[in-house]
């Protein structure tokens, strides 16, 4: 009954309405939107983090440790008999990993020579996309490398060029290779270009005695929501051995996730507070306008609470009807800014493209998070209309009639 | 003769201009506690990160950074330290001499970094007092040595043991040295935390027989803001010999996080800028609605268009203003009561902040140029919307305005 009054009443009054749906609707789109913004942010570096560096899961030799020493290396059999046909794994790289020094004429620096089958290095992390000049690794060569182009810049290298790296083997001695330069790479993450070499696995094991075994393994999901039971699993097979999720691999990332979480957060009560400043403020116009109105209807026997209910209704309605227009919206500036994208070049100029940073966000919106943002649109605009039916409540009927 | 009636005019209808003045008030409101929210987050993670170890700015012998070795370290000298006293804005400096030792226990080895420091300066620079777990920071003429609890740890010492440092010296002779351990440090940065060791620097500079050498002079600034100019008043005054580096060259991998997180404030200011233009335009659009009747009537007794529409203006201007002046009265102490007590987050996300050591608080900052820039531009747009009503008001014909 109240509802009907309040359902008539809204299209009595068609500028208060249209204002309250579009204030619904802007703070539901903006809602939506910064929550895409932050949350399509957050993906990009994770997919970073997942897809071109660390992979979901790496396993190592509890002692590898920081020094990464070739001696603390894994059975390669059995770790390939542990991952090959596991459930929820969709590629894994078994890598030899020694660390040494390459020195030229023009300088020399500390480097970490990663010794990959090019297929399966290719299937974990899609290392042929980095290779800007040359070729990707080729198995049927002999002793070629891969090198950032960052660091040949460095060291004034180019395709063609033959370097010498020194190591330390699985024995603990100097040994050194000379390696031919195949092709030059760059990936998202500068300074891990500049310490990471590519070579043939086989080619480094002859070097450093690590035939049959490996230093690290490198683990791609099918899903992201798997890594957990992956995890546990992997870590009742294989207990002897180190087994660390990205989160590990790579706090950063997951420092930058949790700040864009606080963010997501912080901005979401702020734009809930704008949204609520502008439905009190137009309600709380209706309703002193409407003091005669509601005077009358005092007068002639409407209860109070009856009044308060028919003024919280009618924000009530109106949020209901703009809401989804706002979600439409929203999906709309999402679905849209997700196939352009957003160059935060243009906002931030050119300094983010100096450290070879994805510059550009794609927004994203997940469903939980809609269903987050419709709800807390609904209850801002429910506490809302709170205080001007309060307001209409303390109206004394004779003095409305009179004013 | 309008301002007057203008004036009268918002006093006639309180409450309907009071509410007008609180869309304004809460505009700037949310303006002021955003943009001061924003920039107080992101100044004190420059200042966190600035405070793991780099410092805002660091001046080098040239090629310092692309070969860290003593041959490339330089003699402590009055130029570089006049330079740095007298650049505006610096308020600190202090030289370190770092290398790259063995650190042993007897038993155990491990490589690990050695910062010989200034110890009173390092501690205002880069914060170590608050890192100490156990023992007590280091003084100028100690001989002892503050160690990363992590690397501690891998050595099997503890406090009060002795550790033994072997490296190579200034001149290519072995350097070994024996001290014991007055403190045990932790850092939130993993890699920090299991290889850093802090020595004072006449220890040091004995030790790796480099006597009044330094590999760097690390800089405090007084405000963040200003280290381009720092950056470039210390080029002009130092010869070629030496590199001056800010902390964002230094480490790029941080900066990105910071970069990517301005362009999204950007982005989150544009669409609160919407919403709150949106929220006064409203009650613009609410005031019209209402005033139907009384604009047709001052038409129907022949009052130009054009002076209602100036007198709606002047009015609409009046309420901006007092609505900017309510706006800063009442952000005030919202803005100083976050800089007091920051926003603080608990759980998993202040876990993931610790790991770094960094504080997972929220501030704001209190600058009053924050006030007064958001608080113009909220006035700017209350005058673009306030343009609306007065356009309104020229097309306005007195009957049909009349009837309702």
């Amino acid at each position: 009954m109240i509802a009907i009054i309040a359902w008539r009443n809204l299209w009595r009054n068609r500028a208060r309405s249209l204002i309250i749906i579009v204030s619904v609707a802007l703070g539901m789109w903006a809602g939506s939107f910064i929550n895409a913004i932050y949350y399509g942010m957050g993906q990009s570096r994770m997919r970073i983090a997942i897809d071109h560096e660390v992979s979901h899961i790496q396993i190592h030799h509890p002692a590898f440790g920081d020094d990464q020493e070739a001696r603390y290396n894994m059975d390669a059999d059995s770790l390939r008999a542990a991952l090959e046909n596991r459930p929820g794994v969709r590629a894994f790289s078994l890598r030899s990993v020694a660390s040494g020094m390459l020195a030229t004429t023009s300088g020399s620096r500390g480097i970490r020579v990663n010794g990959v089958d090019p297929a399966a290095e290719q299937a974990t992390r899609n290392l042929a996309g980095f290779v800007r000049q040359g070729d990707y690794l080729n198995p049927e060569q002999r002793n070629r490398v891969l090198v950032s182009t960052k660091l040949a810049e460095k060291l004034k290298l180019d395709i063609g060029n033959k370097i010498v790296v020194t190591l330390l083997d699985t024995a603990g001695a100097i040994t050194s290779g000379a390696f031919r330069i195949c092709g030059l790479y760059q990936s998202e993450n500068a300074p891990l270009d500049e310490l990471n070499i590519f070579v043939v696995k086989a080619d480094l094991d002859r070097l450093i005695g690590s035939a049959g075994r490996a230093h690290e393994a490198a683990l791609l999901l099918s899903e992201d929501e798997t890594l957990m039971p992956v995890y546990s699993d992997l870590k009742q097979t294989l207990p002897r051995l180190k087994v660390e999720r990205w989160q590990e691999l790579s706090p950063e990332t997951d420092l930058i996730l949790s700040s864009l979480d606080i963010y997501t957060l912080v901005f979401m009560a702020i734009i809930l507070l704008a949204l609520s400043f502008g439905i009190i403020n137009t309600m709380l116009m209706a309703v002193l306008e409407r003091t005669r109105e509601l005077g009358v209807l005092m007068a002639v026997g409407m209860n109070k609470w009856r009044i308060f209910g028919m003024v919280v209704s009618e924000t009530v309605l109106l949020a209901i009807i703009g809401a989804p227009v706002g979600l439409l919206a929203a999906w709309a500036t999402v679905h849209w800014l997700n196939r352009t994208g957003i160059d935060l070049s243009i906002l931030m100029g050119e300094v983010m493209r100096d450290f070879g940073y994805a510059t550009i966000i794609y927004p994203e919106l997940p469903w939980h998070n809609v269903i987050q943002t419709l709800e807390l649109v609904l209850i801002a605009a429910l506490l809302a209309a709170v205080f001007p039916a309060w307001k209409a409540l303390r109206l004394r009927p004779v003095e409305a009639i009179r004013g | 003769m309008l301002i007057k009636l203008a004036w009268r005019n918002i006093w006639r209808n309180r409450s309907r201009s009071l509410i007008t003045m609180s869309a304004v008030a809460s505009a700037v409101l949310l303006a002021v506690v955003t943009v001061s929210l924003q920039k107080g987050v992101f100044d004190n993670l420059i200042k966190d990160v600035v405070s793991l170890y780099t410092g805002y700015v660091q001046v080098h012998a040239r090629g310092y950074w692309e070969e860290q070795t003593l041959d490339n370290s330089f003699e402590i000298n009055d130029t570089l330290d006049r330079a740095a006293r007298e650049t505006p804005g610096v308020i600190l400096a202090a030289h370190r001499l770092e290398t790259f030792a063995l650190a042993s226990s007897g038993e155990k080895t491990r490589a690990c970094l050695v910062v010989g420091i200034d110890p009173g300066a390092e501690d205002s620079l880069t914060r170590l007092t608050p890192k100490i777990q156990s023992g007590a920071m280091l003084r100028r003429d100690d001989q002892s040595v503050l160690v990363a609890q992590g690397l501690a740890q891998k050595l099997g010492l503890g406090l009060r043991d002795t550790l033994v440092l072997l490296t190579q010296g200034y001149y290519g002779s072995t350097a070994a040295i024996k001290l014991p351990i007055a403190g045990l440090l932790r850092f939130g940065a993993p890699d920090l935390n299991e290889r850093t060791v802090y020595l004072p620097l006449a220890v040091a500079q004995h030790w790796l027989d480099a006597p009044n050498r330094a590999t760097s002079l690390v800089l405090g600034l007084e405000d963040p803001r200003r280290m381009p100019a720092v950056q470039r008043e210390m080029e002009r005054q130092l010869p070629g010999r030496y590199e001056i580096m800010n902390w964002k060259e230094m480490m790029p991998g941080i900066t990105q996080h910071i970069e990517s997180d301005t362009a999204g404030a950007y982005i989150m200011l544009g669409v609160l800028y919407l919403l709150i233009s949106f929220g006064i335009f409203s009650t613009l659009l609410m005031m019209l609605a209402e005033r139907r009747r009384e604009f047709g009537m001052l038409l129907a007794l022949g009052m130009h268009p054009p002076l209602i529409g100036r007198v709606v203006f002047l009015e609409t201007i009046f309420l901006t203003l007092c609505g900017c002046i309510a706006g800063i009265a009442l952000s005030w102490p919202i803005v100083w009561y976050l800089n007091v007590h920051p926003l603080e987050f608990g759980g998993e996300l202040a876990k993931t902040y610790e790991k770094f050591g960094f504080a997972p608080i929220f501030p704001t900052t209190l600058k009053t140029r924050i006030f007064v820039e958001q608080a113009l531009l909220v006035s700017c747009m209350g005058v673009i919307l306030a343009l609306y009503p007065v356009w309104r008001v020229l097309r306005m014909k007195a009957v049909e305005s009349m009837k309702t």
